[in-house]
Order: structure tokens, then C-alpha cells, then sequence
């Protein structure tokens, strides 16, 4: 990885949802994102916080209300027709829901298929031994290519998801809670094939998910978001060992451990109420009204994300 | 003192197109007063099944019970009529399920869903009945419990209504309350929040609690004694602290190892199990894990391993804890 190397850019990106009667969704209010070539960046939050509408305007599933991405310097949402095609073949996602991101009517072999032939990458002999091998690379047989989707467990079915993305030769692969609802075993084996994959073929990820020893666990660099909002980015150690937003104090200190003993020792914090409606939020720091340490200015004002430490990015005007 | 449950040699069946489903394979369980213990596996080890045979909720007529007793508070749970469940379930018995969306009825006001409950069992005036209730939501962290008692479900956020559900289980005063993934549809600063909550009411009411959960670490805060399913069985019953420390079984390992520590700063590689549960259509002979175990031995493919106290109160099934097997452990 290298730091100055920057495949994605999000520059104070803005994504509304309007729903009639004046009332508006801030689903992805004003966040600037930096993804270097190489990384994992984890994305964690809540539900509703934005994070999967985050992820998919990054992918330009959504157009945004108002700011930029840049994939390799080039704004995705204005940019022509052909630069358009090259791109969306250099970025890919995988989806949370094995059993609703596969057409159930196509076999294994026409779903990763169906990529190879959009960006005519290959045709005959080759587009059959290219699907066979980007089965192979995900962790399933060759043989596989002529079942149907319901015929798979679902840690089978995220694996056709994941060789459907990687058919194309991706360099960003947006992964919006892949794993989360896999069983446990399966979880870890799916985490170590895109761990695998990327250390092989050299892909950076945007991995969005909820749990947070997981994301923790793959990622590098981690940003917390809260209703729309990144509150907290650091590396991915510093930020479970020296949180220092409130929010992802409390976020990590809920986080349950298998072990008994550390369970019995922890300080939980245990935030008052629930995540506020997005729909016309309340102004100042979106989470000052469940905040221990909230005071005049943080109803007032919503601070701004800036750096307390090196790469280490608080959007707090009381942190830690 | 007498267990309030005791679970004996549980087999469930369920009769699909494809044949029978060997669901639960003979469970053994106990359970005393006031007790927390976990039921800890993944999706289709039976752990739900034997929750919803304690219950007797089974889908009928494709589940049956084939084998075994429910003993509860010293009655057969299996040999019940309907008749006489109808008066045990949300009266002795309450559970609550995974999904608190689909679980309360979106046409009644909360209020009413818990009345419902007292009306059943219990020979309250409505005026009662009332207080009741809002002493439950009181309790159940819900504030301003007389508004709330008048507002239908969708007014109530997913953490909220599970809170609504646990008032509605813990009306009656149940002994025991079974909670069967209660905390899975929920962000985690509320799963604390409603881990957080079930343990005070378990304290102060006294009830004993079933937790089933495919979460390791949600157990590990809650539950004294834990128990591991697999393909179901029990493949491993202890106590918390032993489980987690010194976890006996290939499989117990096998999960611990998947899910990674939180405090690991070298990101060592996790270690997953391989392939994936078998299919209870046709159980394998043998210990139902030996295809997926590293340390699998001839054995283990012809003749199930029963379960053995290796220490106190921490048994296992499992053909490493036979004395035959002591050496080729060490080298394993």
C-alpha cells in the first residue's frame, strides 16, 4: 500500500432521499473519503447510518445530491459514455444476501459469465476455461458451473458472488456485508478468501459491515459512521485500542468477546436511546442528544472531521 | 434441589418430501432454578428445535418428537395435551424469538398483546391487568410505559420491541423463559443494551433463562454454564470459563478459532472449519463431525463417541478423550 497512491475519492459527498411532504433522508451527509490502492478500508456503523448508500453512490448505483467521486482521478458520475464502461469494469461489488444477488434462473456458469460477455473479455473455449477458473479461485469446483443457485449452501453462493465480481479483473471490489449472514465457520473461510484474493491479485476493498471485531479483523484503515456521518478514521488497530470519538467508545465497548473473563472485567457503555430519525435530523453533532459528554456547542454546531493525531481523524468538538 | 428442566434422550424428526430429517438426536439437558445456561450452534444444529420442542411448537405434523422426556417442574412436557400446553406456555413458559418485526401483532396495541397474555392465564380485572403492564414495559426499560401501552408495534423501533416482546414473556411470571436469538436483528449497542436488560430481570425475577444463540461472545457475558450443538447433539456442555479457556471438542475449537480477537494485533490468520455440516437426512455413523475434524481418527468414522466428564462438570463427545487416544493427542 501506498499512502500517496489514491484509487477512490469521495470529496464531501452528499446523498438525500426525498420523500414527499418536505421531508428529507440524509442518508450520506458530506463525506470525504480517501481509499488507497492495496487497502481494506472497513466501513462500520449502525443500521441506517448510510453506509451501504455510501457504498453504492462510491459504485454509482446511486447518483449523488452533491459532491464528487473520483476513481483514479476521473469524476464516475460525469464522465462520457466510454470512460463509463472502462470503469465500471475496474469496480465491482459483492452483496450481503446470497440467496437475492443470483438470478436463481441462470446456472453458476451464466451468472459469471454474464460479466465476461457485457465487457467481451472472452468468447468459445476461453470464456469456458475463464469460468472455470474464476470458480476455482473461489474456493469451488469447475463442475459447478452447470448447477443452479439453489443447489448451494450459502457460503457457496457468496463464493459465485465473489467469483462474479472478480470475473471482470476488478481493482475495487465494494463488499457490503458479505459475510454477514453466513454461519460463523463459514464467515472465517469466506473472510480468508478475500484476504487471499487480494494479497494474489492485488485488489483494494471497501468493506462495509456491522460487526466489528470482523471488520477490525480485515481491514487496515476503519471509518465509524453515524447517521450519515464519518465520526471516527484511524488504522485499524489504533482505533479499537484509542477510540476517542464518544460514539465509538461505546460502539467498541458493546462489542461482546468470547471469553468469559474479559466479558466480567469490561466497562460497558451503555448509550441512552436509540439511533435518531435521519429524516430531518437534529442540527449540531448528530449525536450529541445520546452523548455523556455532550455540551452547548455540540447542539449548536456539527464538528468538523479533522486530524487529532497522525491518521487518526475525529469528527468530535469534546473527544477523548 | 429438583432441576426445573430436565431434558432426557430428545430425538425430533421431521418428515419432508425428500424423507425424514434427523433434527435433534438425542439431547440431554438440565437445567436448575433461576439458572442461565446457552445453547450455542449454527443454522440447522437443532438448537431452535429442541427450544421449540420444550415449547411443543413444532410445526405440525411435519415435527414430531420420537424419543425422550421434557421433564418441567415435574411434569412431561412431551405426554401434554394442547389443551393442557396452552396453559403452561406464556404462563410457566415464555420465550421470545429473534425477530421482534414478525413476532408481535402489527394490528394490536402493545398494551393489548400483553393483556392478551394476563387475560389467558391469570383472573386479573382489566384495571389490574393494566397496571401489570405497565409495570412489565416499566421494567422492560420502555419509558413513558402508560403512552406506549396504546401504540401499535411499527410506533416502536427493532430494540424496543424486543424489549415489548421480553414484557409480554415475563408477564406471567413464567420460571423459565426461553430467548431464541434474541439479540440477531439488532445493531449491537442495543443487543448490549437488551443482553444487559435480560440478565437484570433474570436477577430479580429469578427466572432461568435458555439462551440459544450462534454467537460465542454474546454467551460468554451472560451464561454460566453453556452448551455446544452440533448436527443435533451436544457435543460439549461446561461451564463458561472452562469452555472458553479450554474448549474440548474439534468443533468448540473450530468456532472459537473463526471468529477473531479483538485484541490481536498480529491478525493471526483464523483458522475456519472446513466444509460444512452434514445433512440430516442421512446422518454420517460415527461422530457426525469427523469430515469436517483436523484430528479425526479411524474410529471416529465407524462409532459415535459418547460424552465424557473430562473435568469437572466439562464433558465433551468426542473419541480424543478416551484414554486409548492419549498419546496420539499429545502429538496432534
Amino acid at each position: 500500500m501506498q499512502p500517496d497512491d489514491v484509487i477512490l475519492e469521495l470529496a464531501d459527498l452528499k446523498k438525500y432521499f426525498y420523500l414527499g411532504g418536505g421531508q428529507v433522508l440524509k442518508a450520506v451527509d458530506g463525506v470525504s473519503l480517501k481509499l488507497y490502492r492495496g487497502e481494506t478500508l472497513g466501513l462500520v456503523g449502525e443500521t441506517g447510518c448510510g453506509k451501504s448508500t455510501l457504498g453504492r453512490t462510491a459504485l454509482r448505483l446511486y447518483h449523488p445530491t452533491g459532491g464528487r467521486v473520483l476513481f483514479d482521478g476521473i469524476d464516475i458520475h460525469h464522465c462520457s459514455r466510454t470512460e463509463n464502461r472502462a470503469l465500471f469494469r475496474r469496480m465491482q461489488m459483492i452483496f450481503q444476501d446470497p440467496y437475492a444477488s443470483l438470478n436463481p434462473r441462470m446456472t453458476v456458469g451464466e451468472i459469471v459469465g454474464e460479466a465476461l460477455d457485457i465487457h467481451g473479455l472472452a468468447r468459445g473455449q476461453a470464456r469456458r476455461a475463464r469460468i472455470e477458473q474464476l470458480l476455482v479461485m473461489a474456493g469451488l469446483n469447475p463442475e459447478h458451473a452447470g448447477r443452479f443457485p439453489h443447489e448451494f449452501s450459502g457460503g457457496q453462493r457468496q463464493r459465485v458472488g465473489i467469483a462474479r465480481a472478480l470475473a471482470v479483473e476488478p481493482d475495487l471490489i465494494v463488499c457490503d456485508e458479505p459475510i454477514s449472514a453466513l454461519d460463523v465457520s463459514i464467515q472465517a473461510q469466506v473472510v480468508n478468501l478475500l484476504r487471499d484474493l487480494q494479497s494474489r491479485l492485488g485488489l483494494t476493498y471497501l468493506f462495509i459491515a456491522h460487526d466489528l471485531s470482523m471488520v477490525k479483523y480485515i481491514s487496515d484503515r476503519v471509518a465509524v459512521m453515524y447517521l450519515g456521518r464519518v465520526v471516527e478514521l484511524a488504522e485499524s488497530h489504533e482505533l479499537y485500542t484509542n477510540p476517542r470519538h464518544p460514539y465509538t467508545r461505546a460502539l467498541m465497548s458493546a462489542i461482546p468477546v468470547a471469553d468469559p473473563e474479559a466479558e466480567a472485567a469490561r466497562q460497558r457503555i451503555v448509550l441512552a436511546g436509540e439511533i435518531p430519525s435521519p429524516i430531518n435530523p437534529p442540527p449540531g453533532c448528530a449525536f450529541a442528544g445520546r452523548c455523556p459528554q455532550a455540551a452547548e456547542t455540540c447542539r449548536r454546531e456539527a464538528p468538523p472531521l479533522v486530524e487529532k493525531n497522525s491518521g487518526h481523524l475525529v469528527a468530535c468538538h469534546r473527544p477523548e | 434441589m429438583e432441576n426445573l428442566l430436565e431434558i432426557r434422550d430428545l430425538h425430533v424428526h421431521f418428515t419432508t418430501y425428500a424423507g425424514v430429517v434427523q433434527a435433534v438426536r438425542g439431547v440431554n439437558l438440565s437445567l436448575a432454578r433461576g439458572e442461565a445456561v446457552a445453547l450455542v450452534g449454527e443454522s440447522g444444529c437443532g438448537k431452535s428445535i429442541t427450544a421449540q420442542s420444550i415449547m411443543r411448537l413444532l410445526p405440525s405434523p411435519q415435527g414430531k418428537i420420537v424419543k425422550g422426556t421434557i421433564n418441567f417442574a415435574g411434569q412431561n412436557l412431551v405426554k401434554k395435551s394442547e389443551r393442557e400446553m396452552e396453559k403452561i406456555r406464556g404462563n410457566e413458559i415464555g420465550m421470545i424469538f429473534q425477530d421482534p418485526m414478525t413476532s408481535l401483532n402489527p394490528t394490536m396495541t402493545t398494551g393489548n398483546q400483553i393483556m392478551e397474555v394476563l387475560r389467558r392465564h391469570s383472573r386479573m380485572t382489566r384495571q389490574e391487568m393494566t397496571a401489570r403492564a405497565v409495570e412489565m414495559l416499566r421494567l422492560a426499560g420502555i419509558h413513558q410505559p402508560e403512552r406506549r401501552l396504546r401504540q401499535y408495534p411499527y410506533e416502536f423501533s427493532g430494540g424496543m420491541r424486543q424489549r415489548v416482546m421480553i414484557a409480554m414473556a415475563l408477564a406471567c411470571g413464567p420460571r423459565l423463559l426461553i430467548a431464541d436469538e434474541p439479540t440477531t436483528a439488532l445493531d449491537v449497542t442495543i443487543q448490549a443494551q437488551i443482553m444487559e436488560l435480560m440478565q437484570d430481570l433474570r436477577q430479580k425475577l429469578g427466572t432461568a433463562v435458555i439462551l440459544i444463540t450462534h454467537d460465542l461472545a454474546v454467551v460468554a457475558g451472560f451464561a454460566r454454564r453453556v452448551m455446544v450443538m452440533y448436527a443435533g447433539k451436544i457435543v460439549e456442555s461446561g461451564t463458561a470459563r472452562e469452555l472458553f479457556r479450554s474448549p474440548l471438542h474439534p468443533y468448540t475449537r473450530g468456532l472459537l478459532g473463526s471468529v477473531p480477537r479483538i485484541n490481536d494485533r498480529a491478525r493471526q490468520p483464523l483458522t475456519p472449519i472446513a466444509g460444512r455440516p452434514p445433512d440430516l437426512l442421512n446422518p454420517p455413523p460415527g461422530c457426525a463431525f469427523w469430515p469436517r475434524c483436523s484430528e479425526a481418527m479411524q474410529v471416529c468414522a465407524r462409532q459415535e463417541p459418547a460424552m465424557v466428564e473430562a473435568a469437572s462438570g466439562h464433558s465433551a463427545a468426542c473419541w480424543l478423550l478416551h484414554p486409548q487416544a492419549q498419546n496420539r493427542r499429545r502429538v496432534g
